[in-house]
């Protein structure tokens, strides 16, 4: 993937500083409460210390048993009580944080053809769904990092005052190799890029198994689809366990070792232990401290996963939209809510869409009032075409004058211009809903689009008219009912321009020519596919791309 | 459900690993000993140097200790990678068993789901479920036994000191328990609003071009905002339960704390215990801080998978046995009788009472204006819907009593969009079936026109790059591999432009000879005229008989030379629609 893109790492951190800027007031919250949490771990060593040197006669401020025992309970209290604060801010910043991510996707990939070309729809949705949680938690490091960071040099601080020696003997050595340890689970980012993938292709296969089960059905190839899907699901487990087995492995180390610096504390001590010199209590301080100091080297660890986790996932998100497109995740504005410019009426239309090599490119002219019509053998590149002219390809870019001025294409939008795709697809919801996606159009609008859709009789039969519900994706849309459904949708607004491809199984012959000759004399341009011989007769243009 | 259901479920889940979760069990234990053996040296040795023995006899335990801190970790990483491939094998054929009961769904649940709830059904949740196996199996059991180890240890130690932590356990756990059952409808209404705002984004990704092309993306983010709006307080609510519940553990991990301090500590100003005893006490408490929080995290998992759990388990339902038919079906093409059938099908599509006959390698078009309940017929003929009334007969024989393995095997059915999948051209063609050799699947895309594909027969196929036509001809490749007796196909020709379908032509006519076929279309002129279109080309042959449906009725039926004949018969309703689609066509300016 050649883009231009700051490396991962810089990229990650921009995304990571704006997200905290959209909420600084909650972010501030929620990381003083965690970082409470963090250094409050100094707590449990201390009063080990002082129980311990209690029962010696030595305990800190003249304490009693009694005061030592309360202060273990409080202390567990308080911690509760730190966590619940920090959750109450956190958990919801958490959540808008994920929503906000997906939504600034949704305006890339909805902007940004380019993004979606080549990605099924449910490799995209795995995207949304994992790669934005994982960027979401990412927010936290900062202050995870920083009560790190307290927790640290506070407890160093803390054992250095009690034996130097032993802080430099065993504590500094056996936090070293786990350290080291831990820097070794950088080494998993490679592994996990495969194990992403390999989730993605069970995703998309899933979504395509839903999609064609009635060719499955119909071939009784239900069972030969699901065992394609087993195979699928090993390759997965395959590099998912890899990386499981990597990661315990060093979980593994960072546990080990601490029990073992305790072990090594009892060696290097006895002699001194037997004399006096190193109390019980300062042995309890540096046993629960190598024990905590391992368990936050796993946190460490765990901040690591998430930090690679997190890399990746910029990269994949980077990937879903344009070169850049990094960058500009967490700004808090989508540029899909950009307003298009308003272009002036059409007078005037020129489209040059590069056909690639060795094909010629396709000029197209056209004023109001005329038909230019698109043709050629199956896969001679009709749709193709149309999706170039209106800017939804990848690959080519279509130069477009409106008037004699240039314009991009993905501005041939509504109002100015609509399209109506062969395979249109619709959201859960109403007819209505689904008309009205760019704007709330008047009533009359409506009732003429619908009627030059050919569909205005149907509605009137359904019960429950505009308001029918048209069902998951459009799909209690019979294939001509849905076809004029995106014909009337394109047409509510009026556009100058109208981009259609082939509507021959969705209006019979009369009806086609009838909405082709009221649309040309309301003075709309119009570019169609059709293989429909009358069809070519009535254009004033006819491009086959089969010659 | 019972939680005697939930965990006949988990165990039946398990079969097939058993070995596996039993050498875990086995590494768990070895790791629960070496927990409770590590305070206990500690604390022989702190005794040791209490009572000043020489170094010589102290440091033994000091070596012992070591030797349990090195084995400690070798346990938990066995026990953990047992417990991860299980995890794996277990869900994935979950995965598999799910996929396949989705399959199976009636037609209009399939309709009414999104791929993309199906996705975060048969992945998310199964993964969900899949953590919640694992948890069982290594953390929660591996938890519980590390907390039994460190009540025993402290049981050993002293007995009243053991019975008062194992009641504050206890008390804890129970109240964990109740609390955990109490927010079981929190996780699941969590859950269900997350797959419901993942339906919707799974639809908006699906419809990216058309909300792209429609000016529609402030739309689309307007949707999913409310969306989310709709699943955040659901989200908070079960998120911050879970984090109660730890909140709760903490304070009760205080309180023991707290309470093996006072208790052992007047024990050892009482002289009942020494130091080192007094130790090892401390520590095993310390011990039980470990598990108990990761259980807290595993209650977090319980909850989440909980509420997986029971919507996969309400899925996973064996289907109630249908009586499946016996009879084979005779060899050639196959007769249809189709007898009174009706079938409703949501808002205004649907049939009802048609009835019609069509003889052995007779062609029937099935013609009618949008919405008239074509493709609906088109399902009830290859069964995938049953029909709410009336019978349909199949070479004499009700669909019913067909041996549905012989029913697929004789009845291709291409529908109006056809279904590609991101797999191989070879899996794409022969429908994942390993058996059928290549070179047959060369010669079916020869002959449909895709000669110049055979050589990326192993490729992975993109469909997102195929056209419409090139879709619809892999499509017909399959049908060729087949070797039907009966032929549905809705809406062949809509994407088949004029270039193409001389070639089609032929390869339809090969098709279709020797065969009953059902055509549903609504290219007139096609039937009658020819495959250009153009009058005076003469028929095609493709069809002998059309039948006219209109609203779910049949309002005509009988030979095409007739019909044809009646295009300038007021009543004839295929009469109208021909004159109609002629005049339009051979409008010239």
């Amino acid at each position: 993937m050649n883009m231009p893109d700051a490396p991962p790492g810089a990229a990650l951190w921009a995304v990571i500083s704006r997200l905290i800027r959209r909420d600084p007031w909650r972010y501030a919250a929620t990381a003083t409460f965690w970082m409470l949490w963090h250094a409050w771990a100094l707590l449990p060593g201390l009063l080990a210390a002082a129980f311990f040197d209690t029962l010696q006669h030595r305990g800190p401020f003249g304490w009693g048993l009694h005061a030592v025992a309360a202060a273990a309970a409080a202390a567990g209290l308080l911690r509760a009580a730190l966590l619940l604060m920090a959750v109450r801010t956190g958990v919801p910043l958490h959540f808008r944080t994920r929503a906000r991510i997906q939504w600034e996707l949704l305006g890339l990939v909805l902007q940004h053809p380019g993004s979606r070309a080549s990605r099924s729809s449910g490799g995209l949705l795995s995207t949304f769904r994992d790669d934005a949680e994982r960027l979401a938690l990412a927010i936290d490091w900062p202050f995870d990092a920083l009560a790190g960071l307290v927790f640290w040099v506070g407890g160093i601080a803390i054992l250095w005052r009690v034996s130097p020696q032993l802080t430099l003997l065993v504590f500094l050595p056996v936090v070293t190799v786990v350290s080291v340890a831990s820097a070794a689970r950088t080494r998993l980012t490679r592994l996990l890029a495969g194990r992403r993938a390999a989730t993605t292709q069970v995703t998309g296969f899933l979504w395509d198994l839903w999609v064609g089960r009635d060719t499955l059905a119909a071939a009784g190839a239900e069972a030969r689809a699901v065992g394609h899907l087993a195979r699928l699901n090993v390759q997965r487990r395959t590099a998912e366990l890899r990386d499981r087995r990597g990661l315990l492995a060093l979980e593994a180390c960072f546990s080990g070792t601490a029990q073992l610096g305790v072990a090594l504390v009892l060696l290097a001590a006895a002699a001194a232990m037997q004399d006096g010199r190193f109390s019980v209590g300062a042995f309890a301080l540096f046993a629960t401290y190598l024990v905590q100091v391992a368990q936050y080297l796993g946190f460490v660890g765990y901040l690591m996963d998430s930090a690679r986790d997190a890399g990746v996932a910029v990269q994949r998100l980077a990937d879903a939209g344009p070169p850049g497109s990094a960058q500009s995740l967490g700004q808090g504005t989508s540029c899909a809510t950009a307003p298009a410019t308003a272009l002036p009426p059409l007078v005037e239309f020129a489209a040059t869409v590069p056909m690639g090599s060795p094909a010629p490119p396709v000029t197209i002219r056209l004023t109001p009032g005329r038909l230019t019509a698109i043709t050629g053998g199956v896969g001679s590149g009709k749709t193709t075409l149309l999706r170039h002219l209106m800017g939804l390809g990848l690959e080519r870019a279509a130069a477009v004058t409106w008037n004699g001025i240039a314009v991009d294409p993905r501005q041939l939008r509504p109002p100015h211009a609509a399209y109506v795709p062969e395979h249109p697809r619709f959201l859960s919801g109403s007819l209505r809903d689904n008309l009205t996606w760019a704007a709330e159009p008047s009533a009359q609008a409506l009732d003429a689009a619908l009627a030059r859709a050919a569909l205005d009789e149907e509605i009137r039969r359904f019960p429950e008219g505009l308001d029918t519900p048209v069902g998951v994706g459009g799909q209690a849309l019979s294939g001509g009912q849905a076809t004029r459904l995106a014909l009337a949708r394109a047409l509510v607004h009026a556009p100058g321009l109208l981009v259609a491809d082939s509507l021959t199984h969705a209006l019979d012959a009369d009806t086609e020519a009838r909405l082709w000759h009221s649309l040309l004399a309301q003075g709309m341009a119009i570019i169609a596919v059709s293989t429909r011989p009358a069809m070519l007769a009535l254009a004033d243009d006819v491009i086959d791309l089969s010659s | 459900m019972g939680a005697d259901g939930v965990a006949t479920y988990l165990w039946q889940q398990m079969r097939g690993a058993r070995a596996p979760v039993a050498a875990m069990g086995g590494a768990l234990a070895a790791r629960m000993g070496l927990t409770l053996a590590s305070p206990w040296l500690v604390g022989r040795f702190l005794d040791g140097v209490e009572r000043h023995e020489p170094l010589s006899r102290v440091e033994p335990w000091a070596v012992l200790l070591l030797a349990a801190a090195l084995l400690t970790p070798a346990a938990a990483y066995v026990a953990g990678s047992l417990a991860s491939a299980v995890e794996w094998a277990v869900a994935n054929r979950l995965r598999e068993r799910l996929a396949t009961a989705a399959l199976a769904l009636p037609v209009h649940r399939h309709r009414s789901m999104t791929p993309g709830a199906l996705v975060e059904r048969v992945d998310g949740d199964v993964a969900a479920l899949g953590a919640l196996l694992s948890n069982l199996g290594l953390q929660v059991l591996g938890s519980a036994g590390q907390a039994l180890a460190a009540l025993g240890g402290l049981w050993l130690v002293n007995s009243s000191l053991g019975l008062m932590l194992a009641g504050l356990v206890t008390l804890t756990a129970w109240v964990l328990e109740r609390f955990r059952r109490a927010t079981v409808p929190l996780a699941e209404a969590e859950r269900q609003a997350n797959a419901d705002a993942y339906g919707l984004l799974g639809e908006l990704l699906a419809a990216r071009d058309d909300l792209d092309a429609g000016g529609a993306a402030p739309y689309a983010e307007r949707r999913l905002a409310h969306a989310a709006g709709r699943w955040q307080p659901h989200y908070v609510r079960a998120e911050l339960s879970a984090y109660a519940a730890w909140a709760f553990l903490l304070g009760a991990l205080g309180l023991a704390d707290g309470l093996v301090y006072l208790v052992s500590g007047h024990l050892y100003f009482g002289a009942h215990l020494a130091l080192g005893t007094v130790y090892a006490a401390v520590a095993y408490v310390g011990l039980l801080a470990a598990p108990l929080s990761s259980l807290r995290e595993q209650i977090a998992e319980l909850q989440r998978g909980q509420g997986s759990l029971l919507r996969v388990m309400a899925w996973d339902q064996r289907p109630t046995a249908q009586p499946v038919g016996r009879c084979g079906l005779p060899a050639g093409p196959l007769a249809l009788a189709v007898s009174r059938v009706s079938r409703r099908q949501g808002g205004a599509r649907g049939v009802s009472d048609v009835s019609f006959t069509l003889a052995p390698g007779q062609h029937l078009a099935v013609v009618g204006p949008s919405g008239a309940g074509k493709s609906t017929l088109a399902t009830l003929l290859a069964a995938l819907a049953e029909p709410d009334a009336g019978t349909i007969h199949l070479g004499g024989i009700a669909l019913r009593e067909v041996d549905p393995v012989e029913l697929r095997r004789r009845v291709a059915y291409l529908p109006q969009t056809p279904a590609l999948f991101a797999a191989t051209l070879l899996d794409n063609v022969t429908l994942f079936d390993p058996t059928i050799p290549p070179t047959r699947v060369a010669d079916a895309l020869a002959t449909v026109g895709l000669e110049a594909w055979t050589s990326r027969l192993t490729l992975p196929l993109d469909p997102s790059m195929l056209s419409g036509g090139e879709q619809e001809l892999v499509a017909l490749a399959r049908i060729w591999l087949s070797d039907p007796g009966l032929v549905i196909l809705d809406e062949p020709l809509s994407r088949l432009d004029r270039a193409h379908r001389a070639q089609a032509a032929a390869a339809w006519r090969r098709l279709l000879t020797g065969r009953t076929a059902v055509i549903i279309t609504h290219r007139l002129t096609m039937l009658v005229d020819g495959w250009s279109g153009d009058p005076g080309e003469g028929p095609t042959g493709l069809v002998d008989e059309v039948l006219v449906l209109d609203e779910g009725q049949v309002v005509e039926h009988g030979a095409l030379g007739p019909l044809a004949a009646m295009v300038q018969e007021p009543a004839s309703r295929f009469g109208q629609l021909l004159a109609a689609e002629r005049a339009a066509d051979g409008m010239r300016p």
